[in-house]
Order: C-alpha cells, then sequence, then structure tokens
C-alpha cells in the first residue's frame, strides 16, 4: 500500500504540471518522507507502467529531464483514492466497533 | 566528495546495468546534485545528502528485472572472449546445452509444481463451497416430510463450507507465502549482480 501510495503522491503533482527531478522533490518532502533513491525508481516504474513521459529541455547549457503525467497515470491516481475510500470504510467500521464497547 | 567523484563511484557501482539504463542512472543523480548546488548548496554538501553510491545502485538493481540484469551479464562475457572459447563453447555444446535445459525444466517444474498445489488448494476450496451449496437444497427436505433426511443433507452442507472457508485460508496464506518467496528469491539473485565490496 505505501509504495502506491508514493507513486500517486509523484503522479498527483505532476498531474498539476510538468516538473523535473529536483523541483518533485521540493515540493514531496513537505508532505512524504521522500528522497532522491527513492524518487528515482519511483519514476522510471511509472515510466514503464506509461504513466508518465520524459522530455528534455536545455537549461543553462545542460539538459533537464522533464516528466508529464499521461491519462494512464491519472487513472492511476483515481485507482489509489478509491482504494483509500474502502480502507477508511473499514477504518470506520473498526472505530464504531470500538465506542460501542466503550460506552 | 566532489559530484563527478560520486558520479564516478556510482558508475562503477551500476557496471551490472546495460549501458542505457546505467547513463539514465548517472544523468537523473548528475542533473539532481547541480540543481541542489545551483540553489545554492555547497557541492560537497550536495553530495553528502545523498545517499551512498552503493545504497543508491542496490536501490536501482532491485527495481531492474533479473532478465535483464542476466542478459546484460551474458554480453558483457561474451564480448571479450577469444577465438578458442567460442570454438570450444560450440563443440561442448551437445555437453553443456541439454544440461542447461535441464537444469532450466527442473527449476520451472517446481515453480509450477508450487503453484499447483496453491491452484489446488483454491479448487478444493471452491469444490468444497459448491457441494455446500448444492447440499443446501436439501433444505426442501423439511418441507416434504423427510426431516431425518434433510437434517443430515443440511448438516453435511454446513461442514462442506466450513472445511471450504478452511482450506480456502490455506489456499490464500500459501498464495501470499509464495509469492514472497519467489521476490525474496529475486532479490537474492539480484543480489550477486552488485559489485563485490572492496577489501580493505
Amino acid at each position: 500500500m505505501k509504495r502506491g501510495m508514493l507513486d500517486a503522491c509523484v503522479l498527483s503533482v505532476l498531474s498539476r504540471g510538468d516538473s523535473y527531478g529536483y523541483q518533485l522533490i521540493k515540493d514531496l518532502t513537505p508532505h512524504v518522507e521522500i528522497t532522491e533513491s527513492t524518487l528515482y525508481p519511483i519514476l522510471k516504474r511509472l515510466e514503464t507502467a506509461q504513466c508518465l513521459t520524459v522530455y528534455e529541455v536545455a537549461h543553462n547549457g545542460r539538459l533537464r529531464k522533464f516528466y508529464r503525467i499521461t491519462q494512464a497515470g491519472r487513472d492511476r491516481i483515481v485507482e489509489f483514492l478509491n482504494s483509500w475510500k474502502d480502507a477508511m470504510a473499514v477504518y470506520s467500521f473498526i472505530e464504531k466497533g470500538c465506542q460501542h464497547d466503550a460506552g | 566528495m566532489t559530484r563527478v567523484e560520486f558520479l564516478h563511484l556510482l558508475e562503477q557501482e551500476l557496471q551490472s546495468l546495460p549501458k542505457e539504463e546505467r547513463e539514465r542512472s548517472l544523468a537523473f543523480y548528475d542533473e539532481l546534485l547541480q540543481d541542489r548546488m545551483e540553489d545554492g548548496m555547497e557541492e560537497a554538501q550536495a553530495v553528502a545528502a545523498l545517499e551512498s553510491p552503493r545504497a543508491i545502485a542496490e536501490g536501482i538493481l532491485m527495481e531492474t528485472p533479473l532478465p535483464k540484469l542476466v542478459k546484460e551479464k551474458v554480453k558483457r562475457e561474451s564480448r571479450g572472449m577469444p577465438v578458442w572459447a567460442v570454438v570450444l563453447l560450440i563443440v561442448g555444446s551437445p555437453v553443456w546445452v541439454p544440461l542447461l535445459i535441464g537444469a532450466a525444466v527442473t527449476y520451472l517444474a517446481l515453480y509450477v509444481g508450487l503453484w499447483s498445489v496453491v491452484i489446488a488448494l483454491y479448487a478444493t476450496a471452491f469444490a468444497l463451497a459448491v457441494s455446500g451449496l448444492a447440499l443446501l437444497v436439501g433444505i426442501a427436505g423439511f418441507f416434504i416430510g423427510e426431516a431425518a433426511n434433510a437434517l443430515a443433507q443440511v448438516g453435511l452442507a454446513l461442514v462442506c463450507m466450513g472445511a471450504a472457508l478452511f482450506v480456502g485460508v490455506f489456499a490464500h496464506y500459501g498464495a501470499k507465502a509464495l509469492v514472497k518467496v519467489i521476490r525474496v528469491t529475486a532479490r537474492g539473485l539480484k543480489r550477486m549482480f552488485m559489485r563485490k565490496e572492496a577489501t580493505a
């Protein structure tokens, strides 16, 4: 579940607009625990799954890799959110059960 | 450590990767370091903020599919082969090819065998569930005066369904355990592709 969570976080940031490695780290670290070593395999995985595409832009005499989300990527986000809705339903059930016993 | 030193170390750790993958990994970290430095961070600090090249390489190799690593290793080993070695390989093929096929078939049989057990468990659970449901029809016996028979049949139905659940649980945990074993084995195999620790 946690692996899917980080994938969804990355896709969520990209759904707001194309971004590149360093910017993604800056946008994500306030919200989740992520390092470059975690981000790189995620980006690779998402690219293989065709959830994003990569293109290069010249910047200060070097090439910067930009990532763009695809429709499959957006679908993946929805999939993840739905799976969490199910988990939240179970959470409420468990919570209600505890309250019933306490009362 | 400087950026160039770091990238050089990382390149060495990633020797098992095909060239294109290795270049892409290096480009990612190169870009990241330069961005950090552009943002004002000192070179040494930016490098220190990253994990060790070895740890990074391990992460990347674990994400790479095993076939890719094997293919690259075979490619690399065969590149520098002298003519006599190639001839020897070809001449000796009636010996090593059947052995290799035998080994491959054995592992495949083991793999299929393990999954067969899991599938058999699921099938048994399913069969028991269906039998249980079918026997439940025996409830009708209560309404046509065959109470004793009906009771026996319904009892049997409940036993079947209970057994179905029991076997089903085994099947479920069996499948989970098998998947975990496969994953752990793959990781262990991939570890063999990491650069040998430099002896102190």
